[in-house]
């Protein structure tokens, strides 16, 4: 059996402190596997886009134990860490997070940047940029892009550096039904058809319906975790078929 | 590679905030503006006073002790050889050179071609060792140096008893006798009996005047068509013996005898009235201070038109005769002695008011007018020849300075002044003070950067978060936006030390038209060297990477997921 690209053990985070404490995650256990693509959801203030940000090594101050792609966050280095996610992880965010003063390649090769990446960087960022439609936009500013096509973009982006694992924090919030439909079908495509483990947190239920796995956290905890077919998709909570609620 | 990725995005990133980079950047352009142009000024000002001579930091005159308050008075310690060679065996010293002033009376007579008649002044002056005076250029041919030295090898004497037993001192050339007659010279040569010297016993004749060129036809001039005359037509192989002899067309013989100044060479004289001997012009130095008093203080008041570089080297060669001996002030001597003096340049090592001749002639002419008796010259006449008036020293560096003036007190010297000194530190110390005015602005100007970034980064923490997540480190970060203060500083230095010499310039300009001549004035008051061409640029990039460094540093340690958070 492989191993887990993803492990969080007990994972509890809060902000703030004394009266204006507030718990956003609580003792959150989950486990995703290679090539799975799994989808997070949950009501606002669940503690997906936490979850994420925890995964992603792009927020650090937790408690409990995080292991992705076989490194240990606790103790890892700043440096190590951003290594990491430079040459594994790719992010997808909600607001695309283009730098608009950059054009679409140079936003595309960002991670060539700050990292090795050997070879030409800006032929690299073409071929991305035409994996994802948008051949034609190379030396396009985002200003001058739709929603759907930043998005593109972003996801050029996040596959740059060839990564193993996607982190997709709400992808098709800002986008209309149809763009949302095309991005969460190149999801799919890249999960299937370049095994990238991907994680999408979501509030729409046709992610949830492509995903391998659905998650559901509530008030920062897991309620629910298993496989579409076993699940149903209500409002933003994957429930299982039975209506008991079941941990992974 | 990564440091021309990480140039692109610090060139991208400052084309897109160039608005909040001009404000900034005006006052990093101001304070190294100022920067530049009060350090330039101060060395433009040390400058201006060192190497014009005005007043040489590691230069220094020591004298005679003259009086003494703290104490007895003090027996009188003269500068002769011996302590001038003590004085140059110290290690901080660079070289030393006697003066010697004129301790005789003489009236000076001249200037007919440039007066309409001749004027005449008391003649006073010193003399210093040409070496001095080496480094300076002198319109050729003239020179200065001591040519009756180089032309009479021996030693100048008054009495018989001063040459070596057997041999007499020649009236006319004031030298000891070489020879009686002509055996006593040798092959070759024969006794000019006049000055009891030996010189080449040479056949000569007047030469054909004219020059010829290689094929044997005579040279022309080109616009007149006239054939060319050489220089030395007249005295053919004797001015190879010496340019004061000449070839006696009676006896066929080179001689230095003469009734008149058109049978010696050129810049020499015929001293018809004693010696009947041709004698080279004495070279003679004055200060560029008369200049200076004459383009300050006489010439304006008379609209008389100022004497620039070039006027004063058209009196360059001009002759005047010294009367030696003789004064307007006081007695008259009997033994007058006249000398042709000539004008070689102008230095600042020259006298201020006077002429200044080589230490040889005036040891000499002090020694000539020194009082004798039967027996020789009397002993407390001797300090006239054979002391000096002062020693010039050059030390190593301006720190030398009180260590030598301490070790020349102990030889019972004294300074003659210390204002070289005191003006130094005064514009060290100015200089100092407009120095700390123009870092207060950089100050003032990095304060103003870092409060920017500060709002830059406020601003900009979204793309901090997006380049975390893509994998940058605090490094990168800090890299990016120090680099971004960095080119920031490296413009604002560039366009301030633009600025600073440009106003140096108008400063320039605006002396030159409209500040009235005064003495010594310089062409500039700036000094742009090439450490004030890299510091103010480097002080610029120094200010601006300090102003950014906490704001960096703040943008380094800010938590991706914060900074990703949509405000």
């Amino acid at each position: 059996m492989s191993k887990p690209v993803i492990t969080i053990q007990k994972v509890s985070k809060h902000y703030g402190r004394g009266t204006g404490r507030q718990q956003v995650l609580h003792d959150v256990s989950v486990e995703v596997k290679p090539g799975e693509l799994v989808s997070i959801v949950g009501t606002s203030g669940s503690g997906k886009s936490t979850l994420l940000n925890v995964v992603g090594g792009l927020d650090r101050h937790y408690e409990g134990e995080v292991t992705v792609l076989g490194n240990k966050y606790t103790g890892l280095s700043d440096n190590a860490l951003s290594r990491l996610r430079n040459n594994r992880i790719g992010f997808v965010f909600q607001a695309f997070n283009l730098l608009d003063h950059l054009t679409c390649w140079e936003n595309v090769a960002l991670p060539s940047f700050f990292g090795k990446h050997p070879g030409d960087t800006r032929r690299m960022a073409q071929e991305h940029l035409e994996r994802v439609g948008l051949e034609d936009k190379i030396n396009i500013k985002p200003g001058n892009l739709s929603g759907g096509q930043k998005q593109r973009v972003a996801i050029a982006r996040a596959l740059f550096n060839k990564p193993d694992l996607l982190l997709c924090d709400e992808p098709t919030g800002n986008l209309d039904t149809r763009t949302g439909q095309q991005i969460i079908d190149l999801f799919s495509s890249l999960n299937r058809n370049m095994g990238i483990t991907v994680i999408i947190v979501t509030h729409e239920q046709r992610v949830s319906k492509v995903a391998n796995r659905c998650i559901t956290l509530e008030d920062g905890k897991v309620v629910s975790n298993g496989a579409p077919d076993k699940m149903k998709v209500v409002d933003t909570a994957c429930e299982p078929v039975s209506g008991r609620r079941t941990d992974h | 590679m990564y440091l021309a990725k990480i140039t692109r995005l610090i060139i991208q990133n400052i084309r897109r905030n160039l608005g909040h980079f001009s404000m900034s950047a005006i006052g990093i352009i101001i304070g190294i503006a100022s920067l530049s142009f009060f350090v330039a000024l101060r060395n433009g000002v040390k400058v201006w006073i060192h190497s014009e001579d005005i007043l040489p930091l590691n230069k220094i005159e020591v004298v005679p002790k003259k009086t003494s308050i703290d104490g007895p008075i003090e027996k009188f310690k003269p500068i002769n050889d011996d302590a001038v060679e003590r004085m140059r065996m110290r290690p901080e010293v660079m070289a030393a050179y006697p003066k010697m002033k004129f301790r005789f009376p003489g009236l000076a007579r001249g200037g007919r071609s440039l007066f309409g008649q001749d004027i005449q002044i008391e003649f006073i002056g010193d003399g210093i060792d040409p070496k001095l005076v080496a480094d300076e250029k002198f319109k050729k041919p003239l020179s200065f140096k001591d040519y009756w030295a180089s032309e009479n090898p021996k030693r100048g004497c008054k009495l018989d008893k001063e040459c070596p037993a057997g041999k007499s001192c020649n009236r006319f050339s004031n030298s000891c006798a070489e020879c009686e007659s002509d055996p006593d010279c040798g092959a070759g040569k024969r006794c000019e009996p006049r000055v009891k010297m030996c010189i080449p016993a040479l056949r000569c004749w007047p030469r054909d005047p004219y020059l010829k060129k290689q094929d044997g036809s005579y040279a022309k001039n080109a616009a007149t068509g006239k054939r060319i005359k050489k220089e030395n037509r007249f005295h053919g192989d004797c001015w190879a013996v010496g340019k004061r002899f000449r070839c006696d067309t009676r006896t066929r013989q080179c001689t230095n005898q003469c009734t008149g100044d058109n049978q010696c060479g050129r810049y020499y004289y015929c001293d018809a009235k004693a010696t009947n001997t041709c004698y080279h012009a004495v070279p003679a130095l004055v200060s560029k201070y008369i200049i200076e008093m004459y383009n300050g203080n006489i010439a304006p008041g008379r609209n008389w038109p100022q004497i620039n570089n070039f006027v004063a080297s058209q009196f360059f060669g001009l002759v005047f005769t010294a009367a030696i001996g003789d004064s307007v002030m006081g007695a008259k001597r009997q033994d007058v002695r006249v000398r042709r003096i000539q004008l070689v340049g102008i230095s600042r090592k020259a006298i201020n008011l006077g002429v200044t001749v080589p230490i040889g002639y005036v040891k000499r002419w002090n020694r000539a007018f020194a009082l004798r008796d039967e027996k020789g010259i009397l002993p407390s006449e001797e300090f006239k020849f054979s002391t000096y008036s002062s020693v010039v020293i050059w030390v190593r560096s301006k720190s030398d300075v009180s260590r030598f003036t301490h070790f020349a007190k102990k030889l019972g010297f004294e300074q003659q002044d210390s204002a070289a000194e005191m003006v130094g530190n005064f514009i060290d110390f100015v200089g100092l003070l407009l120095g700390i005015v123009s870092l207060v602005i950089l100050i003032i100007s990095a304060l103003n950067i870092a409060h920017t970034y500060y709002m830059i980064i406020a601003d900009r923490r979204r793309e901090i978060g997006v380049m975390r997540a893509v994998g940058a480190n605090r490094w990168d970060i800090r890299i990016l936006f120090i680099g971004e203060a960095s080119v920031l500083g490296l413009i604002g230095g560039t366009i301030g030390l633009a600025l600073g010499r440009t106003l140096a310039y108008f400063v320039d300009f605006i002396s030159s038209q409209y500040v009235a001549t005064f003495m010594f004035k310089p062409k500039t008051y700036f000094h742009f060297t090439w450490w004030v061409w890299v510091g103010a640029i480097g002080f610029g990039v120094l200010f601006c990477f300090l102003g950014t460094i906490f704001p960096a540093n703040r943008a380094a340690k800010m938590q991706p997921a914060h900074a990703l958070i949509i405000q």
